[in-house]
């Protein structure tokens, strides 16, 4: 056994090499902080660790996502508040309108109030945020979404509404529109099922009340008539003279049949009846048509009633309203638009003779048009004579209001249900958040301890290296020799 | 007495040649390649006088050298696996750190860009959050450029390197030849004594294995000592006293990348100009080569260079084609169809360089979820094509099939398409055997930039508006499901749909009292026309009656041939007589229903057949170099401790020894005084005698 004494000296140098590129190496660990310095060091971590700094980067925008979906539900939230304090307002002028004894001076009064209170729902609605962009315009959220002309609100915005990424699979919307909000809301009439109306001869002070829905799986689709047999009792029919129900009057008891139910409040006295019809087609119909919805084209001439439309022919029709009085006759043309009495509707598809239709239209309403009519019957109302034309007229548009303001109370209640949703999900993306850094620094940062003590290890292990590599480089025989 | 002269002078001689080799062994103890050398001093043949054999002293018997031919062939051999390492590991570091590098890594920038989608989709109508939309898809374009860029770099320094090192190897080549033919001749000349030409030996030995640090070799030693060396699998560099040239030609198909090619005809070193008109062409023989650093330098293109490139250009591809294609489904802040993000120019088809043929050929990007990081060789056969995926080996028969194109234009394909890619004739004439290379994921610098720089035309909103009709009873919603292909005829028409959408509830009596729902062509809204189905050509169905159960969500379209592009869903109750439109959503800043899809790109893992997200792609191709990386470094730790064995072992025998010869020059310098001072006392033996004579 011998050694080249070159050797000696390269591999005492090639010992030294690997000692300082070791050392370098966690000097560098130290130096940054990190475990990993190359993906070569851990690949299978490094993968992990891009991983995980990508769903942190996510979580966090998930964070900033969460905050603008609530800034914008708060706005909504508070518009939506004073929107309710409005209608809270309107209905207390209503019933402050619906007293006998008013002056007409003094329903002015209310009457421009009601105005007030118009002029300043319509401002809520064309909200804007922060950005300029309308809160109520759903997608189309740079025009304005609410114009009045002559008292009737127009909505130019869509039904869309926008949603925001709370979370990976989460989305949240992050407002509603003014359609939903302001604009498709039922009316009196509008429970979709049935409308209630009192018979034009009717000389007694019983008012009807707009009737909700029980049970809808009872209710059978038929024009129900309720008369008063006497000042205190009535009974209801179908269209067919069968007896449904019937019983003792007493203002304000409910009168429940089929599945839904209604009130009759005042004064009727005998021979006075209400009907309570189905809206849409009739039940008995053997024809495969259908009638569209009716949109008031002329308001002079329109009469709140509800009209028959029925089939003499499979060419011609006669329209008859409450009373049975024909007001319009026509031919039948597949969806060619039928007119009456300012308003248009048509039907479509093959009827067949004796079919009926029950048209009544404004089963949905604006709240900006319930306040205006309102207002408008405030404004007209003159005399003592009218007060019952008052009544009704405030009992529908308290009836109106509330459903408008229920909207709203909905619109609340979902918006609050966002929000915790929300709160949950930034709960929920920050402790995530937590657990993913705290993975990270697992795979990523350093074990300052352990670094230190193994850099103070390579530190003596490159110093002994070195001092060996001189004590044994210089021991040589020629030193010796003389 | 005479005799004593003639020791004396030949211990005198032979210990001066023993120091001589112990002072040229000294004098050579950092020449690499250096062997010690020993005098074997031998009894001079006795002489027989008066009866007896009487010595004569001492001569050099031999000059040998420490030397095992099996030690020296296998610091060779460690020598060329261990520059192969080391070389592989070194590059493939650089692309380690340049990938991990986080200033330089593309990951945290497509997570920039997804981030800001979401600020568009947060806030549509703010032009800031567009404008930095735009500005975070050219940190994407620029951040893969500069990756890019480097991997080029990379490259090109492979490029220089194989040339350089090609130089080094021929020069190499011609010394072994030249010394060939010196250690014949000093053979021939020694050959009374059997002197051998150690130095030149030596030399010879050294230019072997300095040549296996380039590239690895085999020799094969003749009877008359000559070295005959091979490279590859046997192809032969030098044959006694010739070489044959290796020489750097650009690839056959890419012309910007050198290849090495061994030339077949025989230079003798010193009339190597003067060519040959028939010569053939020289052989590539890139793909044999191993060991050395040309074999590490090629393993590197080869394995994580090349793949690295396709990586990072199937990750760019894929995001610009995915972006290109949700931006077509979503109108822009003006209500017009959105296009594309990126320009992403068609990947390269490079024609081999010998084809005979005028076939011009073009590739299109059709699927990014098949879309791999290999790349494709077609080739013309006399009958059709094929395809052959060159890194797993499959081929696909191909044939050549008119396609017609969305835009009505027709094209010649290639059909199937193979792994995503369809390949396009662009003109010409093939001929049998033309071959074509296709790297349909590599992005070449330049090849892709942001086609977009207005901020009102990112498409952030959907095309399509569903509404319910004022004056609904019921509780039913109409929602857009989703745009899936805006190419429809449907969209023909800017700014509105061809044709607008009526659903329209039936009345319960013509069906029975089930609630059902009918489709109509709305284009005249006073006369709604019911939409037909045309697939069975026997049976044509109009869209009416469709069945609804009040709560249960229904997905509308597709519906047999009534296909739009689109599909809605219809959900919660309505009633009979509701209706709902589908409208061109025109009037639509604050939409951000396009941009929520856009979003939801950064989660879809799409690429490698439905595996992995963008990020993720990059995540694993850099978590595959880092492997790749580590590898090599551990196989060239591995190496290192083999080489440094076989250099001990080697130099075991034949290192000088400092002490050894200080030991040996004692010796000897002791052994010439003693001879000197024979002389002496011969000389005063002789003196006396003279003396006694002359008295």
């Amino acid at each position: 056994m011998r050694i080249a004494t070159a050797r000696v000296y390269e591999n005492g140098i090639s010992g030294i090499l690997k000692a300082q590129v070791k050392l370098d190496k966690t000097q560098q660990q130290l130096a940054t902080g990190r475990q990993i310095l190359n993906p070569s060091d851990d690949p299978a971590a490094m993968a992990r660790v891009l991983e995980l700094r990508q769903e942190i980067a996510n979580t966090d925008q998930y964070q900033k996502n969460s905050d603008v979906a609530i800034a914008r539900l708060n706005l909504e939230e508070s518009a939506l508040i004073s929107a309710s304090d409005i209608l809270k307002r309107v209905r207390n002028l209503a019933i402050q309108a619906n007293h006998a004894g008013l002056a007409d001076s003094d329903r002015q009064t209310l009457a421009l109030e009601v105005r007030q209170s118009f002029e300043e729902l319509v401002g809520l609605a064309n909200t804007r945020d922060a950005n300029g962009e309308y809160l109520f315009g759903g997608y189309d959220s740079l025009t304005k979404p609410f114009t009045v002309n002559n008292h009737k609100v127009s909505y130019a915005g869509d039904q869309g509404s926008r949603f925001i990424q709370i979370g990976p699979e989460d989305q949240v919307a992050s407002g509603d529109s003014g359609w939903e909000v302001f604009m498709d809301i039922p009316t009196v009439n509008g429970n979709g099922v049935f409308v209630t109306a009192p018979a034009p001869q009717n000389n007694g002070g019983g008012i009807i009340d707009p009737g909700v829905i029980v049970n809808l799986s009872d209710w059978r689709q038929d024009k129900y008539t309720l008369s008063f047999t006497t000042d205190d009792t009535y009974e209801v029919r179908d269209s067919k003279g069968e007896l449904i129900s019937g019983g003792g009057y007493r203002s304000g008891d409910n009168i429940e049949f089929r599945g839904i139910k209604t009130a009759i409040t005042g004064t009727p006295i005998v021979g006075d009846s209400f009907t309570i019809a189905a809206i849409g087609p009739n039940t008995q119909n053997k024809g495969s048509a259908i009638l569209h919805h009716s949109t008031v084209v002329d308001s002079s001439e329109w009469k709140q009633d509800i009209y028959t439309l029925s089939f003499s022919s499979e060419r011609g029709y006669q329209i008859q309203d409450n009373a049975g009085t024909v007001v319009e006759v026509g031919n039948y043309q597949n969806g060619r638009p039928i007119t009456f009495r300012g308003i248009q509707t048509k039907i479509t598809g093959i009827p067949a003779v004796g079919d009926k239709f029950v048209i009544s239209p404004g089963t949905k309403q604006d709240v900006f048009s319930t306040i205006n009519t309102l207002a408008t019957v405030l404004e007209n109302a003159t005399g003592l004579q009218s007060n019952t034309n008052v009544s009704s007229a405030v009992a529908q548009a308290i009836q109106d209001i509330d459903f408008a303001h229920n909207r709203v109370l909905d619109t609340r209640a979902a918006i609050g249900s966002r929000l915790n949703r929300i709160s949950n999900a930034k709960d929920g993306n920050s402790y995530l958040s937590i657990q993913l850094n705290s993975s990270l620094s697992t795979l990523e940062d350093l074990d300052y301890s352990s670094a230190v003590s193994k850099l103070n290890l390579q530190t003596l292990g490159l110093q002994t290296a070195q001092q060996a590599y001189i004590k044994i480089v210089g021991m040589s025989l020629f030193d010796h020799l003389h | 007495m005479l005799n004593l002269f003639q020791i004396s002078t030949s211990a005198l001689f032979t210990v001066g040649r023993a120091l001589d080799t112990t002072g040229h062994n000294i004098a050579n103890i950092n020449t690499p390649g250096y062997s010690r050398q020993l005098v074997e001093p031998a009894t001079k043949p006795s002489m027989l006088i008066q009866g007896l054999y009487i010595g004569s002293g001492v001569e050099v018997g031999q000059l040998r050298r420490s030397y095992d031919n099996l030690l020296t062939e296998n610091l060779r051999d460690v020598t060329g696996r261990q520059n192969h390492t080391q070389t592989l590991s070194d590059m493939a570091n650089k692309v380690d750190n340049l990938l991990a590098d986080p200033s330089a890594g593309l990951s945290p920038i497509i997570d920039d860009f997804f981030k800001s989608a979401q600020g568009v989709a947060n806030d549509p109508t703010s032009i800031a959050a567009r404008q930095d939309f735009i500005s975070n898809a050219n940190a994407v374009v620029k951040r893969f450029n500069i990756q890019t860029e480097r991997l080029d770099d990379l490259s090109n320094y492979v490029n220089d390197q194989i040339t350089m090192q090609v130089d080094e190897i021929n020069d190499f080549a011609a010394a072994i030849a030249k010394l060939n033919s010196d250690i014949v001749v000093a053979n021939a000349r020694g050959v009374t004594t059997n002197a051998k030409p150690n130095d030149l030996l030596d030399s010879r030995d050294e230019i072997v294995r300095q040549m296996a640090e380039k590239i690895g070799v085999q020799v094969f030693q003749q009877d008359d000592g000559i070295y005959n060396v091979f490279i590859g699998n046997g192809q032969s560099l030098v044959t006694e006293t010739q070489t044959r040239k290796l020489v750097v030609v650009p690839n056959r198909f890419d012309p910007s990348k050198n290849e090495i090619a061994l030339e077949q005809t025989l230079n003798s070193g010193n009339n190597s100009q003067i060519a040959n008109i028939s010569t053939p062409a020289p052989v590539i023989i890139s793909g044999q080569i191993t060991g050395g650093s040309l074999g590490g330098l090629l393993q590197f293109r080869r394995e994580i260079l090349e793949p690295t490139q396709n990586g990072l250009g199937r990750v760019v591809t894929s995001l610009a084609v995915a972006m290109n294609q949700q931006q077509q489904l979503g109108i822009d802040f003006n209500g017009q169809l959105g296009k594309d993000l990126f320009n992403l120019k068609a990947p390269k088809v490079f024609s081999h360089a010998q084809n005979k043929g005028s076939l011009q050929l073009s590739a299109k990007i059709t699927d990014i979820a098949q879309l791999t990081t290999d790349d494709y060789q077609i080739t013309v056969l006399e009958r059709g094509y094929s395809i052959t995926n060159l890194n797993n080996g499959t081929t696909t028969q191909a044939n050549i099939s008119m396609i017609e194109n969305d835009d009505g234009t027709t094209s010649i394909e290639l059909t199937p398409p193979v792994d995503g890619m369809t390949i396009i004739f662009d003109g010409g004439a093939g001929k049998s055997g033309d071959k074509f290379l296709i790297q349909p994921a590599r992005v070449a610098l330049g090849k892709i930039d942001v086609a977009i720089d207005d901020p009102f035309a990112i498409a952030a909103a959907a095309p399509i508006a569903t509404r319910a009709e004022p004056g609904n009873i019921g509780t039913g919603k109409l929602a857009l499901e989703r745009v899936f292909d805006t190419k429809n005829p449907a969209f023909a028409d800017s700014g509105a749909l061809k044709p607008p959408i009526l659903i329209r509830f039936d009345n319960p009596k013509s069906t029975g009292g089930d609630l059902t729902y009918s489709i109509y062509d709305n284009t005249d809204p006073s006369t709604p026309v019911l939409l037909q189905d045309y697939s069975n050509p026997e049976e044509i169905k109009p869209l009416q009656g469709i069945a609804y159960t009040p709560g249960e969500a229904q997905i509308i379209f597709p519906i047999g041939s009534v296909d739009y592009g689109y599909q809605v869903k219809l959900s919660g109750a309505p009633q009979p007589g509701d209706s709902f439109r589908i409208e061109y959503n025109s009037e639509s800043q604050g939409d951000n229903r396009n941009m929520l899809q856009v979003m939801h790109w950064q989660d879809n893992r799409i690429i490698d057949k439905n595996t992995a997200t963008f990020q993720g792609a990059y995540d694993r191709m850099v978590a595959d170099v880092g492997a790749s990386a580590r590898r090599a470094e551990l196989s060239n730790d591995a190496e290192e401790n083999l080489l440094t064995q076989a250099q001990n072992a080697q130099q075991e025998l034949s290192g000088v020894n400092l002490d050894e010869e200080a030991a040996n020059l004692l010796k000897y310098q002791e052994a010439y005084q003693a001879a000197a001072q024979l002389i002496s006392t011969a000389d005063t033996l002789f003196q006396t005698m003279l003396s006694v004579v002359s008295r």
